[in-house]
């Protein structure tokens, strides 16, 4: 007799009101990694970007590792318990230039529900006393989709993927100048993003094998609240600016991380100052 | 002639003054006959056996079978009629007789209630650990409102489920061990999901029977113990029903006879949780629980030694949870729907002699589990059908006064489909880690891979059993053998046969040590086949064999008083090839040679009904643990809770109240901690690495449970208000662990607060 169901969702509901939302950021966080190109084969060069953030403002520390231990998908538990072991060092710094070593596709474990298997890339962030292990899953070009070609030139839907980009973070202007803000002030927050950032692909084994991909929109920052965490990329975010407020001329930092369904990121930022 | 004359002159010259004196009295007026019927307030019941009596002692009758009486030779006038017997209470009502006519009374009279604290004695061929519980006692337990099925859970042996729901863990097992029937017939569960309603009306409940190990031969395939429901024979004596109402549902039953011979009764059950539940949830959640139930069952009285039952039912529950988006869009959602029907004929015969045959053909159709679950793109599910067949024919013969043979097939058979798209770790099983008790959501990290299958099984097990008297029947001897056959057969993506013969010898005895004392025990082997979705070769194995388990069990029964009965057992399970996950890399996903012991020992003080009070008390004492490959560590049984302490009660007073509290005392849940965590990327969220499982363990828990019942007794029907309050003192209990979103925080998910039921209930 199966669980009941049930019982997980009364558990699901019932998050405590003291255990602080992913949204906030008060200390080392590590908000995003974006790989360009987001999908690639052994041999080919990847530009990593760690979008790690310190409101504390201390220096943080970024390196990265492959991790080349068998996975199924996720990536191994020994990826991340300190041990060093199963992992290839790529190298330091917010941002790295890497070639993506050759992988026994058979360690990647079997492709996940949009056929994609994944290299796990393990970061490790530090900022003062505080550490942070992430992993980033970077798709591998290793073995083609059903109907795919690895190579170009490429079937209809059976293009590398590629990141998505804000064209607008409405009703906010661009650029890094400082927006007013003040207690109590509610924004209807949208990230629009450019045209072919859903990109639509092929998934052979699911009833429905033309798919887009379903973009999601984080949303973090330094005081407020936000009702909802993440939601759909369409879907209108609601800044409540109810809690953690710095003193009149304070700033508040605001960031915004898109991701599709494939390791495919971007991210971006703003700063608002309180009146 | 002249003498003659002399003496009538004589005669005239006395009597006429005496006749000149006389008063002409009048001849009396006798009335007509004095014709009535007794029957019951509220339930209409005819009351035979009640005296009638006129004025003084005047005249007296008793009422006959159908409540009827006649008087006849009283005067005409006023007159005041008693009733008076000793299930009633007496009435007195004043009549005019009439000297034309008959005169009528159509009289209702308060019943006292009939508490029958039915506890099946210890006679042949009963199960040496067995509690029986009668469905007047309990409906008035606090905490259960009003569902007699529920309270099953009060008794001594049965761990206390997450969020006090539904599922029954005896004894140190898993809830899928234990075995439920229906008049011989097994369903594949007793409630709805949560625990928030049994799946069958107790009002056509007779009596239910937990066996939680150690059971007799006529049941198998489980590694737990059995709870058995007998329904009872539609009501004869016209026509009955009642109609309920409460925050959860409205349920409702009408029975009857149709002739002399045929009688019905029909039930069902429809939530109405879905329709109070958005006023407590947000705009974006989306929380629809649905369930419904039914029975019918028509009786044919054939024969004075003959019944015939036919009998239809089934449940159905539906789950849709969904946590929507600004848009309206779904973002993460998923829809569980399981039900089951069941069509069942049952033919009781009883022999001259005392021998008797029952024969239980049955079918059915269940969907044990269906889940559709959407994670962004990513689609899953789950879903578990089953058609089913069954026979079950028991023969009991008493061979002498020492001696009783009985003899029985238990036969099921299944044609089990499987169409799941889910990652290669399935569903959830015991052992596994997890975010809450074990489950996680589906990992759109992990592979998602497919199968559809089909599993024919045949099982098929004769048992004989002989009672054996000895010593003026002071020792009772009870040897049994039951030679379970399994067979599984796969077809479409599995294609494997296997067959097990498996023989199942158990023994139980009795000892009557004094009038007040019995000892008894008992030793047997058991098997059960494995889920039909675990020979799945995608995510689990074609090579599974059956489970198996010996049960030994030794107690002692203590009549304190005509009412006060102690039982004390002690009890030990020793488990073997129970089926876990593989863990190599070249391993299945599920494999066997796990291993498991649980040891310990209850207590059941019980009081049955005495001077309007009746109660229990049952305690268990308890240690459930499995090894799950050789060399692993012992650890904790998901549901092990060493102490499990209840107290319950329930009190008639007068003007038609009564008042009924429970206290518990569990120890809490184990659990697996969280050792630290990692962020994916790309599923923006934290991955939790556990600890050893269930090395840490939840705070125990304590509720206080009351009930208030009023029943308003009318000539024709009975109105009954109930309040049922769930934790009266507000305690928080553990039920589990929720983290932050980083897993560098942890707090306790606390149960249901301070519960207010309210109910109505009707009855005719």
């Amino acid at each position: 007799m199966r669980v009941v169901v049930l019982i997980v969702f009364v558990g699901g509901c019932a998050q405590k009101a003291d255990l602080a939302a992913a949204s906030f950021v008060d200390g080392l966080r590590l908000l995003g990694v974006q790989a360009e190109p987001p999908e690639a084969a052994a041999g080919d060069a990847v530009m990593l970007t760690a979008w790690a953030v310190d409101p504390r403002g201390r220096p943080i520390d970024v390196t990265w590792s492959a991790c080349l231990l068998p996975s199924n998908g996720t990536a191994n538990a020994g990826c991340t318990d300190g041990s060093g072991n199963g992992l290839v060092g790529l190298g330091s710094g917010v941002t790295l230039s890497m070639t993506v070593p050759s992988v026994d596709p058979a360690t990647l474990g079997p492709p996940d529900a949009t056929e994609g298997i994944y290299l796990p890339i393990v970061v490790h962030a530090s900022a003062g006393g505080d550490a942070l292990d992430a992993v980033y899953r970077l798709r591998m070009r290793l073995v083609a989709v059903p109907g795919c070609t690895l190579d170009p030139p490429y079937s209809p839907h059976c293009a590398p993927n590629q990141n998505p980009s804000f064209d607008a973070i409405q009703p906010l202007s661009d650029g890094e100048a400082p927006i007013a803000t003040h207690q109590g002030e509610v924004w209807a927050l949208l990230a629009h993003y450019t045209d072919g950032s859903s990109e639509e692909y092929e998934v052979p084994s699911s009833s429905n094998p033309d798919v887009f991909e379903r973009l999601t929109t984080q949303w973090f920052a330094t005081a407020g609240s936000f009702p909802d965490q993440p939601v759909g990329g369409t879907a209108v975010q609601k800044w409540t600016l109810d809690r953690a407020l710095p003193p009149p001329g304070g700033a508040i930092d605001l960031w915004i991380v898109g991701h599709d369904e494939r390791g495919g990121t971007t991210m971006s930022h703003r700063n608002f100052f309180m009146q | 002639m002249r003498a003659a004359a002399r003496h009538l002159v004589l005669f005239a010259c006395v009597a006429a003054p005496a006749l000149a004196r006389a008063q002409w009295l009048p001849l009396p007026d006798l009335a007509q006959p004095l014709i009535g019927e007794v029957r019951g307030r509220g339930d209409r019941v005819p009351q035979a056996g009640i005296d009638v009596i006129v004025d003084e002692g005047a005249a007296h009758a008793r009422t006959d079978a159908a409540g009827h009486f006649v008087i006849e030779g009283l005067t005409s006038g006023p007159h005041v009629v008693h009733f008076r017997g000793q299930d009633i209470t007496a009435y007195d009502e004043r009549v005019a007789l009439r000297v034309n006519l008959p005169t009528v009374m159509d009289v209702f009279v308060e019943v006292k209630p009939r508490y029958v604290s039915r506890v099946k004695g210890r006679t042949v061929l009963s199960d040496p650990v067995e509690q029986t519980i009668s469905s007047e006692e309990i409906r008035h337990i606090a905490g259960t409102q009003g569902d007699v099925l529920k309270a099953v859970q009060n008794l001594p042996g049965l761990a206390r489920p997450p969020f006090n729901g539904g599922l029954i863990a005896v004894w140190g097992s898993a809830p899928g061990d234990t075995r439920v029937y229906v008049d011989g017939v097994n369903i594949p569960t007793l409630y709805h999901f949560g625990g928030v309603r049994s799946t069958i009306n107790p009002s056509l409940v007779t009596s239910l029977t937990l066996l939680p190990g150690g059971y007799d031969v006529d049941h198998g395939r489980g590694l737990g113990g059995v709870v058995e429901l007998e329904t009872r024979a539609p009501r004869t004596d016209g026509l009955h029903g009642y109609a309920q109402l409460d925050l959860a549902d409205v349920s409702g039953l009408l029975e009857g006879n149709i002739g002399k011979v045929f009688s019905f009764g029909a039930a069902f059950r429809v939530s109405v949780l879905e329709f109070f539940l958005p006023f407590f949830l947000n705009e974006r959640t989306r929380f629809e629980p649905k369930y419904w139930d039914y029975q019918l069952k028509l009786h044919f009285k054939v024969s004075s030694r003959d019944d015939l039952d036919l009998f239809f039912l089934g449940s159905d529950d539906e789950l849709a949870v969904g946590l929507v988006d600004t848009n309206g869009g779904p973002f993460h959602e998923f829809d569980q729907h399981t039900y089951f029907h069941r069509g069942l004929v049952r033919w009781q015969h009883r022999f001259e002699g005392g021998a008797t045959l029952s024969v239980t053909p049955s079918v059915g159709y269940d969907v044990p589990y269906g889940l559709d679950t959407t994670v962004g793109n990513g689609m899953y599910e789950h879903t578990d059908g089953q058609i089913g067949w069954s026979l079950r024919a028991v023969y009991q013969q008493p061979i002498s006064r020492l001696v009783r043979f009985s003899a029985g097939l238990d036969y099921e058979g299944t044609r089990y489909t499987l169409d799941a798209r889910q990652n290669r770790s399935g569903l959830y099983r015991e052992g596994d880690t997890g975010d809450f008790l074990g489950y996680t959501a589906p990992n759109t990290r992990e592979a998602v891979l497919s199968d559809h299958t089909t599993i024919i099984t045949n099982h098929t097990a004769p048992f004989v059993a002989l009672t054996i008297a000895l010593f003026h029947q002071r020792l009772m001897v009870m040897p049994q053998f039951r030679l379970e056959t399994m067979t599984f057969v796969g077809t479409r993506a599995e294609n494997f046969k296997s067959a097990f013969v498996l023989p199942e010898p158990r023994l139980a005895a009795r000892v009557r040590v004094s009038s007040r004392v019995v000892l008894q025990g008992s030793v047997g082997v058991y098997h059960q086949a494995p889920l039909g979705a675990d020979f799945s070769r995608v995510f689990g194995n074609p090579n599974l064999a059956p489970e198996y388990a010996v049960h030994y069990v030794v107690g002692a029964e203590i009549k304190v008083t005509g009412t006060l009965h102690v039982e004390v057992q002690g009890f030990y399970k020793d488990l073997r090839n129970l089926v876990v996950r593989g863990v190599g890399d070249f391993d299945p996903p599920l494999e066997g040679g796990g291993v498991g012991r649980v040891y310990g020992g209850e207590l059941l003080a019980r009081q049955e009904l005495w001077k309007n009070f009746f109660g229990w008390i049952s305690y268990t004492l308890m240690r459930s643990e499995r090894q799950d490959h050789p060399g692993d560590p012992w650890r904790p049984f998901q549901y092990d809770q060493t102490h499990i302490l209840t107290l319950l009660g329930s009190y008639k007073l007068p003007y038609g109240f009564q008042v009924g509290l429970r206290f518990r005392y569990v120890t809490g849940n184990p659990y697996t901690p969280v050792s630290r965590a990692y962020y994916d990327v790309n599923s923006y969220a934290y991955v939790p690495i556990y600890g050893a499982p269930y090395s840490a363990r939840l705070p125990s828990f304590n509720q206080l449970d009351l009930r208030v019942d009023k029943t308003f007794s009318f000539d024709l029907w009975k109105l009954t208000l109930y309040l049922d309050v769930q934790n009266v003192y507000d305690s928080t209990s553990a039920e589990g662990i929720i983290y932050s979103f980083d897993y560098k925080k942890a707090d306790y998910l606390n149960g249901l607060p301070f519960l207010p039921v309210v109910g109505a209930r009707g009855e005719f």
